[in-house]
């Protein structure tokens, strides 16, 4: 008989709108490290600023959230019983992007705190803080997406 | 110290130490809230005794280790005059390196797993 995992039924659904949230994520998260760059380079647009580290940290928590649901789902379908056997490489991808994405927490959290407290033309310093947890943030986001896509080529829900 | 000053400090320190806890059942075997995903249950326990992910665990540990450090680092760092372009840069470079370090250790030990297949059931189909 086939076990009844949590969310299950509603998989499919629920990773499309996983993607579709991680889609918004690379975006402002893609603009955002724009904005951080900038004021290393002397050009500050606080107000988008603020504006974009507010949609990274929501988009983050909703598209990490929703992974969270499924997750069981996919630990059993398509890590435990086909990816563990036959495309190994995915499943090891798979556990290093969520570790990865995990970890990206603190980084939007603080960028998402920063924007709202600093300004970046007297704090220079601070400036500088946030354009390096923004940047790495960035490219933990891309590096999930790639790899999402990646492993849902090979084997989906 | 500034508000802004403190907080960074408070949230660097608290990166580090979210880094840390997260990694930690890992390195240290120490035990760790694992869900089983099959029999719907938990448990706390150093190594799983089926399918089991420990994610949720190691997340909410690493956590809560966040959440302790800000707030105990938090009214420490505004009692200190200022922040020096130095001391921010410091804090930035260690809370980036324990990232980096253990996005690394994840990366370099998961490049080599194997992983232990599941026992393919009988109402298994495959698409």
């Amino acid at each position: 008989m086939q076990p009844a995992i949590v969310f299950e039924s509603a998989a499919r659904p629920l990773v499309l709108l996983h993607a579709l949230a991680a889609i918004v994520l690379a975006g402002s998260s893609t603009h955002h490290a724009l904005i951080a760059i900038g004021y290393l380079r002397g050009r500050y647009k606080v107000r988008l600023g603020k504006i974009y580290a507010a949609t990274v940290a929501v988009s983050y928590a909703i598209t990490f959230g929703l992974g969270l649901v499924v997750y069981p789902a996919f630990r059993y379908h398509v890590r435990a019983l086909y990816l563990d056997r036959y495309e190994v490489w995915a499943s090891n991808l798979f556990d290093t992007k969520e570790n990865f994405a995990a970890l990206g927490i603190p980084l939007v959290v603080c960028a998402l705190v920063l924007s709202r407290v600093m300004n970046p033309k007297e704090d220079v310093a601070l400036a500088r803080a946030y354009a390096a947890f923004v940047l790495l943030a960035t490219v933990i986001v891309w590096f999930s997406l790639i790899s999402g896509l990646l492993i849902t080529m090979t084997r989906g829900m | 110290m500034k508000k802004a000053d403190a907080l960074f400090v408070a949230l660097a320190a608290g990166t580090i130490a979210f880094a840390f806890a997260f990694i930690l059942p890992m390195l240290a075997s120490e035990p760790v809230a694992w869900y089983y995903a099959l029999e719907r249950r938990w448990a706390f326990e150093v190594a799983p005794t089926g399918l089991a992910m420990d994610f949720y665990g190691r997340t909410l540990q690493a956590l809560a280790a966040w959440a302790i450090v800000v707030i105990v680092t938090l009214p420490i760092a505004k009692r200190f005059k200022g922040l020096s372009v130095r001391a921010a840069g410091l804090a930035t470079a260690w809370a980036i390196t324990a990232m980096l370090l253990v996005m690394l250790h994840y990366a370099w030990t998961l490049h080599f797993r194997r992983p232990v297949p599941a026992e393919v059931p009988s109402w298994y189909q495959p698409r």
